[in-house]
């Protein structure tokens, strides 16, 4: 019997300047706790108005610790969950934190990143399951600071 | 009321072979959903006729009400097998008679079973569950359909916008696909009101992650319109009747 998987998807606001020194700190932390508690999943954040986006897939109570710490986190705020459910099988299971800045030209030089940004057509495809569609429509500005409430982000 | 009633009535029914009225000979047909975008069939729904293409009122009445639901997975599972030998490639879209989900708890397993045995992979399958199924009760019908959708059973809310629970659902339950109630579809292209509330729609599936079917399409002006908005899924008389025994071919609009 596998064990039951979920996906949370959730996005927020950085509360503080994230340059390239910060996030590579952040995703190299993030790897090495993911791979200890067989997480998987995408970060995806937008310089210009300092929002983070990502998609956590794995077993409920591995999802459950993190979510206690990234509420918590004070590098961030206005954390907001879009979905939280059951999935069949892992749409990031390579990845135990892919990263992407959005921005077309970043993305496309990010290794495995192309195949759900390629021509910024892929990732609508209606097959692709609920991870990818929503990744697609952060890329395309939704889920923002202004969405979430926010008065003022750090960018 | 009697959903427990109703449900022990099934179960009886169902460990009791001999029945006193046989049910009806049915059959199916199967009406394409289609991606106007891919020019491609996305899904096929399963629509339950009789034996010389009768509506699914002059099947279904025949069956003796307590037999309503034994009848209803008996059917899905023919469903599936007829969809597999017309060779089905893409997904499957199975009704479920109104209720049938928290009356009979086999409803859901017995149409997986049968897409086990028919080597029809469970992700290729949707179920449409009409909104005015779940209001009652959305946390429960979340629970349930939760548990299939873990191995990969996608679900949409069928005639969607016609009650008054379908926004309220979604804060609950984020199903794979809306369809979009037809009663909205009809005229969009010269109706305000209705252009309003399916591009509000539009949005929040988007915002979400969810697919809108638009459903009975039947001229062109309503296609024009809807797929201005982004909407790329339809089914409708504007690209096949449902074929009986058949998957039918598909006319695709030149715009």
């Amino acid at each position: 019997m596998p064990k039951a998987l979920e996906h949370l998807i959730y996005a927020s606001v950085a509360t503080a300047e994230f340059g390239a020194p910060q996030l590579t700190e952040l995703l190299e932390k993030a790897t090495a706790a993911n791979e200890l508690t067989g997480l998987t999943g995408i970060l995806l954040h937008s310089d210009a108005d300092s929002s983070f986006f990502q998609v956590l897939e794995g077993e409920p109570e591995a999802i459950d610790r993190l979510l206690t710490k990234l509420r918590a986190d004070k590098r961030h705020s206005h954390l907001t969950i879009i979905i939280r459910e059951p999935i069949a099988e892992r749409a990031f299971a390579d990845w135990t934190m892919g990263f992407a800045s959005v921005s077309p030209e970043k993305l496309r030089k990010i290794p495995g990143l192309n195949d759900f940004f390629r021509g910024g057509s892929c990732f609508t495809e209606l097959d692709s399951g609920r991870a990818k569609k929503l990744l697609a429509a952060f890329a395309e500005g939704r889920w923002r600071p202004k969405h979430l409430g926010a008065r003022w982000s750090a960018a | 009321m009697a959903a427990e009633a109703l449900g022990c009535k099934v179960e009886c029914s169902l460990s009791n072979e001999s029945q006193d009225a046989p049910d009806p000979d049915f059959s199916f047909a199967f009406q394409p959903i289609v991606d106007a975008n891919a020019r491609e069939v996305f899904s096929y729904e399963a629509l339950i006729r009789g034996v010389g293409n009768e509506s699914a009122p002059h099947v279904l009445r025949q069956v003796p009400t307590e037999r309503l639901f034994a009848f209803d997975q008996k059917a899905r599972a023919h469903a599936i097998n007829l969809a597999m030998r017309l060779g089905i490639s893409c997904h499957l879209n199975l009704n479920f008679l109104p209720r049938s989900l928290e009356a009979s708890p086999t409803s859901i397993v017995s149409s997986l079973e049968a897409a086990e045995r028919a080597n029809l992979p469970i992700k290729r399958i949707v179920i449409e569950v009409v909104e005015g199924e779940i209001i009652e009760d959305h946390s429960q019908f979340s629970r349930l359909i939760n548990e299939y959708r873990g191995i990969g059973l996608k679900v949409a809310i069928d005639d969607f916008g016609a009650g008054y629970s379908g926004l309220n659902l979604l804060a609950e339950f984020q199903p794979d696909q809306v369809k979009l109630d037809m009663k909205l579809i009809t005229g969009i292209e010269r109706h305000g009101p209705r252009q309003a509330i399916v591009r509000a729609i539009s949005q929040i599936c988007s915002d979400l992650g969810i697919d809108i079917v638009a459903e009975g399409i039947e001229t062109e002006d309503e296609y024009a319109w809807l797929a201005s908005q982004g909407i790329r899924l339809f089914q409708g008389y504007l690209f096949a009747k449902p074929g009986f025994e058949s998957f039918p071919a598909v006319h695709y609009p030149r715009t």
